[in-house]
């Protein structure tokens, strides 16, 4: 007979921890579940067998009694407010014995009993109200509530086992207090955390209400503009939006928008975007701009030549640059004029200025 | 006769001209009429400077297994915890602008540069563009600065300038604005919430330029007020305001919308406080100013600021259909400050996000409108998570941000690790198991590092999940991220780990064991790196339960070899001597490891537990000492008893040295141990023991 039993109550265990992967096939539940009663299996055989005898007793659980048995968590003490808590409390009920209901059918010989079998180590458990498997169900009630209507019943489960396993522990205390409260132990750690607010959301349409009615629609006129204003505006809003590049690729692109690289397709005027309708000859032929005040021939007009050529070439300067340095130098040696007179340069000049004009 | 020769010569030359100015023509406009030979290229299209790297940038994919591409350096060096990530990249920053102030400042040490000729004052840097921020010329912010005084003060510097010296003034509240070079400072600092207070500063550079300026154009009002409004001066603001429009200048949008801002300073009281809103958009209407989407936001934001209730939620909702019906849709900043008003803390909880996924959902790409449009998501995650509950949602939400270019809108790293925070916690909450396990590979490490509190959830779901490899890997990712050292989250992994243990396979249970023993050796070296480094603030000590726990994990072994036994035999010491807090929730635990170690051939081990236990004072220690005297001297447990009530002086001598520790340790426990460990120890209780007690307390 014991033997019998044994085995019995083993193959509900296994029936009753693949239950939930029945549902919705998911693995980590049928893989917790096991863990669980393994452990309490060996120590609570023989508390089950006495329960089971009990309850055997009694023809069938009774929907009031589970319902008292289930309303002792505290949190539905606490929070029992209207009957939206009771409708679902009564759900989980219906929905524990269906599936007992369920897995006895399918094992098949003495259905009823076997169903009791089942029911009564759910709520024997709870009773105990100490090990882990005891908060896990009352805990799946608890947090059941919380729960929207729509989901599926198994995945809730799930979701509120996880919740309820980390219930906050006990507060460390001292050695001797500790061993003190240790026989009431059991009931302490019963307590459960307090529940997060459990109400439905109400939905509301942010797009319900009523217009207040002050604008009339008309044509669109935004006032004085801030030219600066507008562009800091947007250099913030860039600057709250920015992040580091991801890639090769995005910090090539950073680089070219911050003028560190050359711009695709390569162009070796860049930088030079104010000489672009400038002609090449402008920055090439720069001797026009010696005529009218340097000497035809002699010193000054050899090495004015010579700076002619230097800025020929030099492509960093814009051509208003380079006529400014030319006239740089006119006017440093006219300011020098009359050194350079005394000397014969510039008083050669002026005589074949002179000449020049009458020719 | 030569001219006949020199004509067809010209023609040719003129020919050649012709095709080779077709060609260049042909490179340069797009050729959209068909040639005679049947041959037509596509017409030319053209692009900008970024548009072929940005097509290559969208090739490459994300790979969140890989660290951020900052990181990939030197794959030795990759950060894997916060602190690390940080100081990381703020390096790496700081060098780059140690090379920039090296550039700037000793620019002749730079002789060989071609194309950046250092010489050349106007551009610095040939290849930079002139017309950039970075390279810009500094502004000048205050008036203790001489350069303003250099340039000819108040009095020297014509209008136009003064106008937008005086509107960069009053944007930036005279200080320095932030760069746009530094991306790694900006993305770093804990960019706070604006501080809600009068921070303009009265009679300033602002102040001074705009009294000199004759006559005073519109702009110069539009900037004082907006600048005052920007920075709280609201009255002020305010009085300018009307003295404008007493004086008929014509204000802009902008200047409504900033003075919309701050009617919270002007007002108190809710219905006052509405009473005025609605003034002042009327007062936009009789000017004829059209409002545009920031006016919705700032009026948004003033009644999210104002508290919460149901009058302003009312206002709320009737000002959003006001622009609706003008065309105005809500950005993502209108919809921040909904969710501020709407969804408080500990309020009635309204589900108006769900109305705005479904909005955002339509939409191809957000684009941001506004700086405050980066709170949107962290905000709309945490409602989600604190206030919703809803894992559907935090997925709709999270696949928005996903989309495109809309992760940009994230914010900085402050945001970006809060909003994870939200995303993993409703996860770990909420989501199926395996989908919560995807999440967290996905997201950990390279993407998001959690934080001590979300690691306690991640470790609460893997236990619920019975997942024990993963928790044997938990221990290892606690140490990489920094959190080897918080006792509180190493005890509650310890605890998952027992309670997942039983049931595993083999392999992953010798996993575990490795892991609880790892523990004990961290637990060891963060004590000696305290002593030898001189620490100040202590490392704490795991508790005695928790070291329990590593016993009982670590003696699950049949191997009188394993070294496990080794690590049972340290945290046994540690126990004994009182290095951990507290004593075990359950001493059963470790008579039964007294049991294993007694029949695995470690009488020691053994006789250290019972005598831990005896002293301890708990009851399991007399039962437990039998049965471990009964297996060591292979006796049944009657006789032992038996022999155990004679006078244990007539056992001494005859019983190896471990069997007479538990024999000792019976004594203890029967004679009644110290209660309290202050209280005299029993005369009873062998000399040995209490010295070896006395000791150590």
């Amino acid at each position: 007979m014991k033997l019998r039993f044994r085995r019995d109550f083993r193959l509900i265990v296994r029936c009753l921890s693949d239950k939930p992967s029945d549902g919705d096939g998911k693995v980590p539940e049928s893989k917790e579940k096991p863990a669980v009663t393994q452990k309490s299996s060996e120590n609570a055989t023989e508390k089950i067998q006495e329960l089971l005898k009990l309850m055997l007793a009694e023809p069938k659980i009774k929907e009031s009694e589970y319902k008292d048995k289930f309303a002792t968590a505290p949190v539905i003490q606490r929070r029992k407010k209207g009957d939206e808590i009771e409708v679902k409390t009564e759900k989980i009920e219906e929905s524990i014995t269906k599936a007992a209901g369920e897995v006895a059918q399918a094992i098949g010989g003495n259905v009823k009993q076997t169903e009791a079998e089942l029911l009564s180590r759910v709520l024997g458990k709870i009773n105990q109200s100490s090990t882990t498997l005891s908060d896990l169900l009352v805990g799946m009630k608890v947090d059941r509530s919380k729960e929207g209507e729509d989901q599926k019943p198994q995945e809730t489960r799930g979701q509120q086992v996880k919740r309820l396993v980390s219930k906050a522990k006990v507060t460390q205390e001292t050695r001797y207090s500790q061993r003190k409260a240790k026989p009431a132990g059991g009931e302490q750690r019963g307590e459960r955390r307090k529940a997060p607010a459990v109400s439905e959301p109400t939905i509301v349409n942010i797009f319900s209400g009523q217009p207040l009615g002050i604008f009339k629609a008309k044509d669109a006129n935004y006032g004085t503009t801030l030219d600066v204003w507008e562009n800091l505006k947007q250099r913030e809003l860039t600057l709250a939006t920015s992040q580091q590049p991801a890639n090769y690729f995005q910090k090539m692109i950073l680089w070219t928008e911050q003028g560190k690289i050359w711009k695709f397709p390569i162009n070796n005027e860049q930088g030079l975007e104010e000489e672009q309708n400038v002609h090449f000859s402008e920055h090439i032929f720069l001797d026009a701009h010696l005529e009218g005040w340097c000497p035809k021939k002699g010193p000054i007009r050899h090495f004015m030549e010579l700076v002619c050529v230097g800025l020929s070439k030099n492509a960093f300067y814009t051509v208003q640059e380079k006529k400014d340095h030319i006239m740089w130098y006119k006017e440093y040696f006219e300011s020098k004029k009359d050194l350079l007179t005394e000397v014969g340069a510039w008083d050669q000049a002026a005589k074949t200025n002179a000449e020049a004009s009458q020719n | 006769m030569y001219s006949n020769v020199v004509v067809p010569r010209q023609w040719t030359r003129l020919a050649c001209l012709c095709r080779s100015l077709a060609t260049i023509e042909g490179q340069k406009v797009p050729q959209t009429s068909k040639s005679s030979d049947g041959i037509s290229p596509p017409p030319r299209i053209p692009r900008g400077p970024t548009d072929i790297l940005q097509a290559l940038a969208a090739t490459v994919g994300n790979d969140p297994t890989a660290a951020h591409y900052k990181y990939h350096d030197d794959p030795y060096l990759i950060p894997l915890s916060n602190f690390r990530k940080r100081a990381y990249a703020l390096s790496a920053e700081a060098g780059r602008k140690a090379a920039a102030w090296i550039r700037d400042e000793h620019a002749e040490l730079f002789t060989t540069r071609v194309w950046d000729p250092p010489t050349k004052i106007k551009t610095p840097y040939f290849n930079a563009d002139p017309k950039i921020e970075a390279f810009a010329p500094k502004p000048i912010y205050n008036d203790e600065s001489k350069y303003f005084k250099l340039l000819g003060g108040v009095s020297g510097v014509n209008e136009e300038l003064k106008l937008q010296f005086l509107q960069l003034l009053c944007f930036y509240n005279e200080r320095e604005p932030d760069s746009m070079e530094w991306l790694e400072e900006r993305w770093f600092s804990a960019n706070m919430r604006d501080r809600q207070a009068a921070t303009w500063r009265l009679g300033g550079l602002a102040d001074q330029i705009f009294e000199s300026m004759d006559p005073k154009t519109p702009e110069a009002y539009c900037a004082m007020i907006q600048g005052m409004a920007k920075y709280y001066q609201a009255e002020r603001a305010h009085n300018m305001a009307q003295e404008a429009i007493s004086k008929g200048i014509p204000l802009s949008t902008s200047v409504y919308n900033a003075l919309i801002g701050c009617i919270g300073f002007l007002k108190e009281g809710t219905a006052l406080r509405i009473e005025a809103l609605k003034n002042i958009l009327g007062q936009m209407n009789d000017q004829g100013i059209s409002p545009n989407d920031e006016t919705l936001s700032a009026c948004l934001r003033s009644l999210s600021a104002w508290g919460g209730g149901k009058v302003l939620q009312q206002m709320a909702l009737q000002t959003l259909a006001e622009f609706r019906q003008l065309g105005i849709q809500p950005g993502l900043a209108a919809y921040y400050y909904l969710l501020c008003l709407f969804c408080k803390e500990r309020g009635p909880r309204f589900d108006i996000l769900s109305t705005i996924i479904t909005e955002l959902e339509k939409k191809e790409s957000l684009d941001a409108k506004e700086p405050a449009d980066t709170n949107f998501f962290i905000t709309a995650m945490g409602v989600c998570s604190d206030h919703l509950q809803d894992i559907n949602m935090a997925e709709r939400l999270h696949a928005i941000l996903m989309k495109g270019d809309n992760y940009k809108l994230v914010g900085d790293a402050y945001k970006e690790s809060i909003y994870y925070r939200h995303y993993v916690t409703v996860a770990c909450r909420h989501a199926p198991f395996e989908k919560t396990l995807e999440l967290l590979d996905t997201l950990i490490p390279n993407i998001y590092v959690p934080e001590p509190s979300v690691m306690e959830e991640i470790i609460k779901t893997l236990e619920v999940g019975g997942a024990g490899d993963r928790l044997a890997q938990t221990w290892s990712q606690l140490v990489v991220f920094g959190h080897g050292k918080r006792v509180k989250l190493v005890e509650r992994l310890l605890e998952a780990m027992i309670n997942t243990y039983p049931g595993q396979e083999p392999e992953i249970q010798s996993k575990m064991r490795a892991a609880a023993a790892d523990m004990l050796d961290f637990g060891q070296a963060a004590s000696e790196e305290q002593e030898t480094k001189d620490i100040r603030s202590p490392v704490q000590k795991l508790s005695a339960s928790a070291v329990c726990n590593i016993i009982e994990l670590c003696s699950d072994t049949k191997d009188k070899a394993d070294p496990n036994w080794k690590s049972v035999d340290e945290a046994l010491s540690r126990l004994r001597r009182e290095e951990a807090a507290g004593v075990p929730a359950r001493p059963q635990a470790l008579a039964e490891v007294a049991q294993k170690a007694t029949t695995v051939g470690l009488p020691g081990i053994a006789a250290a537990a019972v005598t831990y236990l005896a002293e301890c004072g708990f009851e399991e220690a007399m039962s437990a000492s039998v049965r471990v005297l009964g297996t060591m001297l292979n006796r049944p447990e009657k006789e032992v008893e038996t022999l155990l009530t004679e006078q244990h002086s007539s056992l001494a001598g005859s019983l190896h040295p471990a069997a007479q520790a538990v024999a000792e340790a019976y004594n203890l426990a029967k004679t009644g141990g110290p209660v309290l460990q202050d209280t005299e120890r029993p005369s009873s209780s062998s000399d040995s023991d209490s010295e070896s007690s006395s000791d150590d307390e």
